[in-house]
């Protein structure tokens, strides 16, 4: 029995941020796969980064002709806010959840996003 | 495609690679005139904003030999010599292309065309992070292949000695064959595989070249004026099958001078990058 004294971890760890950029980014990865009935996959990778933060690229896949497309990728330091982002070399950053959430809304709703994964489906089927 | 040599069953075919940035250019007839003088099998260009037509068009005058090779990043447009099928996109992004080359009866290779951010809108550390992404997709695309037969050609918006290109992390390219042909070093315990660059050779005056592929001529202390943005870097495997010329700098297209009065890039006429021809044995 470990002595409830020598442990100094917090007691509520709990399961991970529930808010952290990351999060909302599998979040959507795993919503397109049921929308194209897998035909292309989502798929969201991490490194560290820089020494001091991570680095989640956003990935669109197709298992079937194995490829895949990065659509963008976003940074962050220990602190999951701010987030830096890269998309077709332009770069920013959201200070919040809030600010993220709109700009994730934004770009994979995007006339940009949507001709991309148009091809690739007729790419996948073809 | 010439096959200079048979043995057995293989057939060892020289195949010629032209990488130009065109600066948004319409220098279709220029192209042309480069494909044709050089017989070259695989046309990449960055900065196109030519329909592919006009191209194929010019390309393809008298005898239909060229096709677009398709893929989704829209910084760089392959044209090729033979059927596109043997120039399937494995990653792309909309600044990079990596491609297996699967001709028929030659070595496979991975083919990675890049035209990386420019400086305008990149700091240098955010290029050198474009750089370990780069090369962390190579290896990931050589694992899935099975070799390391890669070439890595394109605008890279840095010189060969800056960060992105030389660091372990980045792309590893060294100037030195006999360096490169270690394979790889161990730098704290992590093994880092090294390309070859021939490019650093192509720097300052030389008797049978510009000295770089670009001219900047920047109003602040430290300036290099010719720079070596274009470049290709080959894997030490492929290095035995670069052309014994390298990569070349071309400075004139037949009678046509890429070059202006004073020496540069000539940006009315034709770019303000120079093209770079290789040819590899594969």
């Amino acid at each position: 029995m470990p002595n409830e004294n020598l442990d100094f971890w917090p007691a509520d760890l709990g399961g991970g941020d529930p808010d952290a950029p990351v999060v909302l980014l599998r979040t959507q990865a795993s919503l397109l796969g049921q929308k194209v009935k897998s035909i292309l996959e989502a798929r969201v990778s991490t490194d560290a980064f820089g020494g001091s933060g991570f680095r989640h690229t956003f990935e669109l896949v197709v298992p079937a002709i194995s490829y895949s497309y990065r659509l963008f990728w976003i940074q962050h330091g220990v602190d999951p806010y701010p987030v830096t982002w890269t998309l077709e070399s332009q770069q920013g950053t959201l200070a919040s959840k809030e600010e993220f959430t709109e700009w994730l809304r934004g770009t994979l709703g995007s006339d940009r996003t949507k001709r991309i994964i148009q091809t690739l489906l007729a790419q996948a089927s073809g | 495609m010439v096959f200079p040599e048979t043995r057995g069953r293989a057939a060892f075919a020289m195949v010629t690679f032209l990488f130009w940035n065109i600066h948004k250019r319409p220098l279709q007839d220029l192209i042309v005139a480069l494909a044709r003088e050089h017989e070259v099998d695989v046309i990449m260009l960055a900065e196109c904003r030519l329909p592919e037509h006009v191209l194929l068009e010019g390309l393809n005058e008298g005898e239909a030999h060229y096709h677009f090779a398709h893929g989704l990043c829209e910084a760089v447009r392959v044209f090729t010599r033979f059927s596109s099928e043997f120039l399937v996109p494995r990653f792309e992004s909309d600044r990079i292309s990596l491609r297996h080359l699967t001709l028929p009866a030659c070595i496979e290779v991975l083919l990675a065309i890049v035209h990386l951010p420019s400086k305008l809108h990149f700091s240098e550390k955010s290029m050198a992070f474009e750089c370990v992404a780069l090369s962390k997709k190579i290896r990931e695309q050589e694992a899935a292949l099975g070799h390391s037969r890669t070439v890595v050609v394109g605008d890279l918006n840095m010189n060969p000695f800056e960060d992105g290109v030389t660091g372990t992390e980045g792309l590893h390219a060294v100037m030195s064959r006999e360096v490169a042909s270690r394979g790889s070093r161990t730098v704290q315990e992590r093994p880092y595989p090294f390309f070859y660059n021939p490019m650093w050779s192509r720097f300052g005056d030389r008797p049978d070249g510009p000295p770089g592929t670009y001219y900047y001529d920047r109003s602040e202390h430290v300036t290099y004026f010719w720079n070596i943005f274009d470049q290709v870097l080959i894997r030490p495997e492929l290095v035995p099958r670069l052309d014994s010329d390298g990569p070349t700098v071309l400075s004139k297209v037949g009678g046509t001078s890429l070059l202006a009065p004073d020496g540069r890039p000539d940006q009315r006429g034709a770019s303000d990058h120079l093209p770079i021809l290789f040819r590899l044995t594969l």
